[in-house]
């Protein structure tokens, strides 16, 4: 999941190595983070450090797995005073906003200093509106507060105040920031609250890795076909076919996670840490076949549960496997069917008529004709029963060419006309159809037959009958 | 899709004398006239003709179905009933009626109201609440499966003739009806009824003033809702009904801004039209917060997103997955910027739709899927940690062709049948059983030996191995046996240590070890690798021997537990994982036929004998 580290609210300090050794007592605790990251996710972790700048919210690195570069700008790092909560809160709901950094719970680790008990007279500003404001984010989170104080029990009352805007999912710690060790040991347990890796067994066939999903894959809880479903994720997820890229066209999903191999299998796991690159690991054969082919691995996830591993690049050409998970359901996406009855083109039966590659079976045929699909009669404005008017008109003196167009569309006005009870337009087409005949001298008389006979049918009581066809017998 | 949306709406035609008022807005439908006066002077134009409040209440209706229809999945379901001294229903729950052609042609043959006829909505009503009580097909569904159903419907009454009195007498009707229907017992073709929603579209001639009725909405009880909406006639009436739609399934409106429409055929030049498109709000409410009031529809918001011109190639170039599709449906569906759109899209082209405003957050695309319309968002995957950094990710020959031509091998396509999933999974494990990943792992993924290797395995893969294909397996292994003795068994250039003997032996433990992962499937199988032992003797040291794990599902049942649970204990997930599945061991003696055997059947002669 992605970590947030938020430094605020630090007092003036005027002595100057209390100063730096406040900085560094903080750089200490961010260190302990970025290394439980480099050890216990496999780098995986995306990190932001967010401060302040000329008393507004700062970002000081984006979200980033370069952990050197959350180093580097560190070094600059001065501890701000009081930069209003609620600009960092909607500072950090933006940062996760971008991207799928929705798809996880989110580590927001703020490091904060010893709020005064009174306020002192020389200050310009007032301080923070006491606890006017919660921590609460726009998405799943975990919240932990790091006081760097000798004592900060005043302060830790005032953010339990503030820590339960997020129904308490977080909690408060009180660091000595003069011992060192304090730090460590203190940061370190803190981060070890984070989710720990999410690691699964890919199985494909009999061929089998273990591999981490990150961020880790939520369970389901939603509603699907007016059904409450709860879904949990199981420990194994079992490829069980392809499907071409064109024929997916872009299904929606509902999260998507790196899926990344440990380099553990348990019977040749390499001793040292750099001999992984060099065992074979299926997941690179499977993500260089999915690329070159165009294709999608088709994965169980749980009982009734789905998802879709495809090979993915980014703009700096760095390529991976993505597992994107559908949601729960056989069902998930309407244009492939039911993913619980899709087989294996091999075993299908000679007849079958998807068994030539050339032919795609997808997406899956259906009846329904949405309106803008078929013609459709709409007349809330005139401009739509003029153009319906006009249809007849204009096969009208094409007649007797156009005789069987000027019948259909002469039957689909009045039948609509009949549909939305308005026979005023029955009458109103043969009174235009009569002038067509009457002031029109380029009509054959076989045209005129056809019009005198039409206008008659529309005039006749029978009009009003849904049967009654009207044709030139 | 919000979660919340309702499964049933019955709307309530007022079928009585007072709709035949007419609706007050005239309809200019000689189009033709205007086209040709200049030209003609002889003939003069006829008058306007007007429609009446029926025929716009009808109007009105089926625009509402016609845009729930589109942009909703089909479990959302729409039933219409028609009343004036009785009620005619017009259409049923199931699929094949949940159409606006269905709808169309059923009130077609209701044809216009009658004079002296007046409509008893408080038969309406009733018949409305017994059609939300009859389970629509997938509610039929779940009862079958035993689950808990959630009946929710709303009813919408359109009349003219509504007075505060009437209505308050119908509100008094509705919950009478709520408490018995739920009272009285519960069968397969009546359920209960959880929760209603009831409008009253009280309708009026244009330019009428508006009568003795307040629009409100109040909740009744906690399974009663109630509002009332007053509108005047005609083109209004259409704007404010579609306006309830867009409330009741929360909709949003898409404005594609900027899309170059040519005037004529062959003309030179475009003009740059915009069409305005309905869908679910979740389909950008996250990221759009900028709107603008709607053309289209006055009084309703739309999010501009601007149209890119579609390269040659004319295909967006990612085909990843997407965050969101939704359906979409144009707001005006016959004006000729919207069919324009509708129908570049139909032939199967997608056109991409940017923000104009904001960069950072994802853009849209437009795509149609067997003749529907989707708005579906792209997404990007920014800082991908690089396959080649991590584990197996420096070796570089891996069998990539080999495995894409499995892959195409292993297309999954539609079946009727449910065992589709069981099978391929089945088929998967058949396969890929001795798959060496890379070239230098196994000799036997050597390009030259793979004429040989290939044509067996996809035998051996097959569940069942008859006389024919067994013939077949054999030759090819005899094959083997025959180039090994002309020397050609190793490929020339095999990078492999130790001398040619030690490498030929080699292969063969390889190949050994191949047959073995196989022999597990049948006997046949079994008796194959018999065959090839009973030749060459065993190779493999019996530690050597392939071992799969047992990749059924141990925690299926797990999973099974958290979704028929809502609190699930550890002592929960014990129990599903170690209980003994058969508590007593079955006693072996027992007889088939399932008669009860005598005990100890000599031990009474045996006594006797001893007395």
């Amino acid at each position: 999941m992605p970590i947030i580290i938020v430094i605020n609210d630090f007092p003036e300090v005027e002595d100057e190595s209390e100063y730096e050794q406040l900085c560094a007592g903080v750089r200490l605790g961010i260190e302990q983070i970025l290394t439980f990251a480099t050890k216990k996710s496999n780098k995986l972790e995306y990190i932001a450090v967010i401060t302040g700048k000329d008393s507004n919210a700062h970002v000081l690195s984006h979200l980033t797995r370069d952990y050197g570069s959350i180093r580097e700008n560190l070094d600059r790092l001065t501890l701000p005073e009081k930069i209003d909560w609620r600009e960092i809160i909607s500072c950090i709901n933006e940062l996760i906003f971008e991207e799928w950094m929705m798809d996880g719970k989110t580590f927001v680790f703020c490091l904060v200093g010893e709020r005064p008990t009174k306020l002192s007279k020389s200050r310009k500003r007032p301080a923070t509106p006491e606890a006017d404001f919660y921590f609460k984010f726009e998405f799943e989170s975990h919240i932990q507060i790091m006081i760097m104080a000798e004592d900060g029990n005043m302060t830790k009352r005032y953010y339990e105040k503030v820590l339960a805007g997020n129904n308490q999912k977080g909690s408060i710690e009180c660091v000595n920031w003069q011992n060192n060790d304090t730090i460590s040991k203190k940061f370190t347990s803190s981060i070890s609250l984070l989710s720990p890796p999410h690691i699964v067994t890919l199985l494909c066939g009999k061929i089998s890795c273990q591999v981490q999903l990150y961020p880790p894959v939520k369970p389901f809880f939603g509603i699907v076909k007016h059904e409450q479903v709860n879904k949990r994720i199981g420990s194994k997820l079992k490829i069980y076919g392809f499907i071409s890229l064109n024929d997916l066209a872009s299904p929606p999903f509902f999260s998507k996670h790196f899926l990344i191999p440990t380099g553990s299998r348990t019977e040749d796991a390499p001793k040292k840490e750099d001999d992984r690159g060099n065992v074979p690991n299926v997941t690179v054969l499977l993500h260089g076949s999915l690329k070159v082919r165009q294709m999608a691995a088709v994965v169980q996830l749980a009982p009734n549960w789905f998802g879709l591993i495809c090979s993915c690049s980014d703009s700096k050409k760095k390529s991976n496997l993505i597992l994107y998970v559908l949601e729960a359901g056989s069902e998930p996406v309407t244009w492939l069917g039911d993913f619980t009855s899709m087989m294996i083109s091999n075993e299908l039966s000679d007849n079958n008529p998807f068994l030539s590659e050339k032919k795609s079976p997808f997406p899956i045929k259906t009846d329904e004709r949405p309106s803008y699909n078929q013609p459709t009669i709409s007349w809330i404005k005139s401009s739509g029963v003029q153009a319906d008017i006009q249809k007849v008109v204009r096969f009208a003196k094409k007649l007797p060419e156009k005789e069987n167009l000027f019948y259909k569309e002469v039957n689909r006005v009045k039948k609509a006309a009949l549909s939305y009870g308005f026979t005023s337009l029955i009458l109103g087409l043969s009174d235009i159809l009569e002038r067509e005949m009457t002031s029109n001298d380029s009509l054959s008389s076989s045209a005129k037959d056809h019009l005198s006979r039409t206008v008659a049918a529309l005039r006749s009581p029978a009009a009003c009958n849904v049967d009654f066809i009207i044709s030139s017998k | 899709m919000s979660s919340n949306l309702l499964h049933k709406t019955v709307f309530i035609l007022d079928h009585g004398e007072s709709t035949l008022q007419k609706c007050g807005e005239k309809v200019d439908f000689d189009g033709v006239f205007k086209h040709r006066a200049a030209k003609n002077s002889n003939i003069s134009p006829l008058p306007p003709i007007e429609k009446t409040l029926w025929s716009c209440n009808v109007e009105s209706v089926v625009e509402y179905c016609r845009i729930a229809y589109d942009v909703l999945p089909y479990y959302y379901l729409i039933r219409v009933l028609t009343c004036d001294d009785t009620c005619h229903v017009l259409n049923d729950w199931n699929e094949k009626e949940q159409n606006t052609t269905f709808l169309l042609n059923g009130l077609a043959k209701v044809s216009v109201p009658r004079e002296n006829q007046d409509a008893n909505l408080e038969e309406g009503v009733r018949k409305a609440m017994e059609l939300i009580s009859q389970p629509s097909p997938l509610q039929l569904n779940m009862l079958e499966k035993g689950m808990k159903i959630d009946n929710t419907g709303r009813v919408i009454i359109f009349s003219s003739s509504l007075t505060q009195d009437r209505i308050d007498h119908l509100e008094d009707v509705m919950s009478n009806l709520l408490g018995e229907k739920n009272r009285s017992s519960i069968s397969p073709s009546k359920i209960r009824i959880n929760h209603i929603d009831f409008e009253f579209v009280s309708v009026r001639p244009v330019n009428e003033k508006m009568g003795g009725i307040k629009e409100r909405s109040d909740v009744l009880s906690k399974d009663l809702n109630r509002t009332i909406v007053c509108t005047e006639s005609g083109q209004k009436l259409a704007q404010v009904v579609v306006q309830r739609c867009i409330a009741h399934y929360d909709l949003g409106i898409t404005s594609v801004t900027g899309i170059p429409m040519k005037e004529e055929q062959n003309a030179a030049s475009s003009t740059n039209y915009d069409v305005e498109l309905l869908h679910s709000r979740d389909a950008h409410s996250k990221y759009c917060t900028e709107t603008r009031p709607s053309f289209d529809l006055p009084g309703s918001e739309v999010v501009g997103l601007k149209w890119v011109p579609p390269k040659s190639s004319s295909q967006i170039a990612d085909v990843q997955p997407s965050r969101v599709a939704y359906r979409v449906t144009p707001v005006d569906v016959n004006s000729r910027p919207s069919s324009c759109l509708t129908n570049f899209i139909l032939s199967g082209r997608s056109v991409l739709l940017e923000h104009t405003h904001s960069k950072q957050y994802p853009n849209f695309f437009l795509a149609a899927h067997s003749g529907v319309i989707y708005i579906h968002s792209t997404c990007k995957c920014p800082d991908i940690p690089g396959i080649s950094e991590g584990a197996g990710g420096r070796l570089t020959d891996y069998r990539i062709h080999d495995f894409g031509e499995f892959m195409m091998g292993s297309r999954l396509v539609p079946e009727s049948e449910q065992t589709g999933l069981k099978k391929s999974l089945e088929y998967m494990d058949r396969c890929l059983r001795y798959w060496p990943l890379t070239q230098s792992e196994s000799l036997l993924a050597h390009q030259s030996i793979n004429q040989y290797i290939n044509p067996l395995q996809a035998l051996l893969s097959k569940a069942n191995l008859t006389p024919d294909v067994n013939a077949n397996c054999f030759r090819l292994i005899t094959q083997l046996f025959q180039l090994e003795s002309s020397n050609e068994l190793i490929p020339q250039g095999v990078v492999a240590k130790g001398k040619r003997e030690e490498q030929i032996k080699q292969f063969w433990c390889q190949f050994e070890k191949m047959l073995r992962c196989y022999s597990s499937i049948s006997e046949n199988h079994k008796s194959l690798l018999d065959k090839f032992l009973s030749v060459k003797g065993n190779c493999l040291q019996e530690h050597e021997y392939p071992v799969f794990e047992d990749s059924d599902d141990v925690d299926k049942d797990v999973l099974l537990l958290f979704e028929n649970k809502k609190e699930v204990t550890l002592w929960d997930v014990y129990m599903t994982q170690n209980a003994p599945k058969n508590k007593r061991l079955k006693f072996e003696g027992i007889l088939d036929n399932g008669k009860v055997s005598k005990l100890y059947p000599s031990l009474q002669e045996k006594e006797l004998n001893n007395i």
